[in-house]
């Protein structure tokens, strides 16, 4: 049965987005509007459009599905390495790319590293190689949690809703560009905020009330559950703690939105998004507790205890509004990789290898038809095998935490650092994690931390034997 | 009562995020003076 009242109320919040987004396509002037925003995005609609592209279907299904079987430390553990991740590169890392790619013209991530590591094409090319590998999973993984949510809360079978989202995403995307993609996400946020701050109160007091959600979930979970280190144990949760932390320097859709602010835009941007993640954390931490009381046999598919909550305790107007919150922030996300990824393709491939002399509006138009592919791929992809693709979104944190974000950070605060060390980390740092995720790591350490305490050393290493960067390239990054 | 571990865990969380929003806003003002 499709549950037409929350369809048609859906469906009226998707047409409010296209035509948002289509604003937000019609104010862009040119190829950087349309890719990263152009630096033209103030504080407020810059740090919400990083946090909702940040809170993705892990944050607001996964997270409380988390909580639901293992306690909450572990998603506590989670925030707390966003908080520290989150703060420290709106604090250090923001000012300096943005003041960067500005001076040297980046549209992309790679661009970036290129122009930081003597105008390297390998380096470009790699990390390029690795964005439209790695991103697309962790779209595809997305894909999945919308296509569940329309299967299983709206009664629309899943191939079917992954054809009606993708094309309106997708078509939203190829119009709106980044500026669309930023308006967007700036009025899902408030919706998401909205559905962090109704729906744990709301749980907390069908689960009947603050102690005894407590005592229940401690007789259901058991007492492990309410420990340090949850039911995940410490090798896990601080595996993942790390490749959460590093994930925060890396991630290519989120760290591209630093590129886009404006000059000043910056120190306002980091209280915005730091009150918008505390507003999340009563969801993230008690949601679940309270939804393993009130849908205790959810074992199956504990991550969709959020909009089965909605459904079930709110009335229909409501509720479908807080769905639609839900799909904001999936959709967020997805519209944020969709760009990285087609601007990707278009800069770093199409610009950069087969035709350097293109005009901005040829290259848009590319990004435009490569938007559509991009789209149509990661749709087609999420229909067929979805479990393995959960396991690919987890995988991609944590491989651009090894990778970009170790040439990030050492390309900006360490001069000495060349583009034999970032192919290094670019290379070796992923096969070492890839290595350690599918083959065998030391000690049963978790891959990313393997990976970093091989790759650190060997990126130092590589470094120090090989001849520095020019002064030109060097210049641009350190200045005075 | 929730187990005192999760409280501190929270707590430390929470310490975190005012330090990054209070530090910017109170570096801001200093800039603006100047």
């Amino acid at each position: 049965m499709v549950a037409w009242d929350h369809v048609i109320i859906i469906g009226l919040y998707f047409t409010a987005m296209i035509v948002i987004a289509i604003y937000g396509g019609r104010i862009s002037r040119d190829i950087k509007d349309y890719f990263m925003g152009g630096g033209r995005l103030g504080s407020w609609v810059g740090a919400f459009t990083y946090q909702a592209t940040n809170v993705s279907a892990s944050a607001l299904l996964g997270a409380i599905g988390l909580v639901w079987f293992a306690g909450p430390a572990p998603e506590i553990w989670i925030t707390i390495a966003f908080t520290i991740g989150i703060g420290l590169s709106f604090k250090y890392v923001l000012p300096k790319v943005r003041s960067i790619s500005e001076d040297v013209n980046a549209v992309t991530i790679p661009e970036l590293f290129e122009s930081r590591f003597d105008n390297s094409s390998s380096v470009r090319m790699v990390s390029t190689l690795l964005i439209i590998i790695f991103l697309i999973p962790l779209l595809v993984g997305q894909y999945v949690g919308i296509g569940l949510m329309f299967e299983m809360i709206l009664g629309i079978p899943f191939n079917w809703a992954l054809i009606i989202v993708g094309t309106i995403i997708t078509v939203k995307v190829a119009y709106g560009g980044f500026m669309g993609v930023a308006l967007t996400d700036f009025v899902q946020g408030w919706f998401i905020l909205a559905l962090a701050i109704i729906m744990p109160i709301i749980m907390i007091g069908n689960a009947g009330g603050w102690s005894e959600m407590i005592s229940v979930f401690h007789e259901e979970a058991g007492s492990a559950a309410l420990s340090f280190w949850g039911t995940w144990g410490p090798m896990t949760t601080i595996g993942v703690f790390a490749s959460i932390l590093m994930g925060c320097f890396g991630i290519p859709h989120t760290v591209i939105r630093f590129f886009s602010m404006k000059k000043g835009a910056e120190k306002r941007a980091l209280p915005i998004a730091m009150g918008f993640y505390i507003l999340l954390l009563p969801l993230m931490f008690f949601a679940g507790m309270a939804a393993r009381i009130i849908f205790p046999g959810l074992a199956a598919n504990p991550d969709l205890a959020l909009p089965m909550a909605a459904v079930e305790l709110l009335p229909s107007v409501i509720s479908s509004l807080l769905l639609a919150a839900i799909l904001a922030g999936l959709m967020s996300t997805i519209d944020s990789i969709v760009i990285v990824g087609s601007s990707s393709f278009t800069r770093d491939i199409y610009k950069g290898s087969i035709n350097p002399d293109a005009s901005d509006k040829k290259q848009t138009r590319i990004g435009r038809l490569l938007t559509i592919v991009v789209g149509i791929v990661a749709m087609i992809y999420a229909m067929t095998e979805p479990g393995l693709i959960i396991e690919l979104m987890a995988m991609s944190w944590g491989l651009f935490g090894v990778t970009y974000s170790l040439v990030l950070l050492g390309g900006l605060f360490w001069k000495r650092m060349n583009k034999e060390g970032a192919l290094t980390a670019l290379i070796f740092g992923g096969a070492v994690y890839i290595f350690g995720m599918q083959v065998w790591a030391p000690f049963g350490l978790h891959p990313v931390l393997f990976s970093l305490m091989v790759t650190l050393p060997a990126m130092i290493i590589v470094t120090k034997l090989t001849p520095k960067s020019s002064e030109e390239s060097i210049s641009k990054f350190f200045k005075g | 009562m929730l187990e005192s571990e999760i409280l501190i865990l929270t707590g430390i969380n929470i310490i975190l995020i005012i330090y990054f929003i209070l530090e910017p806003l109170l570096m801001w003002e200093e800039v603006e003076e100047e």
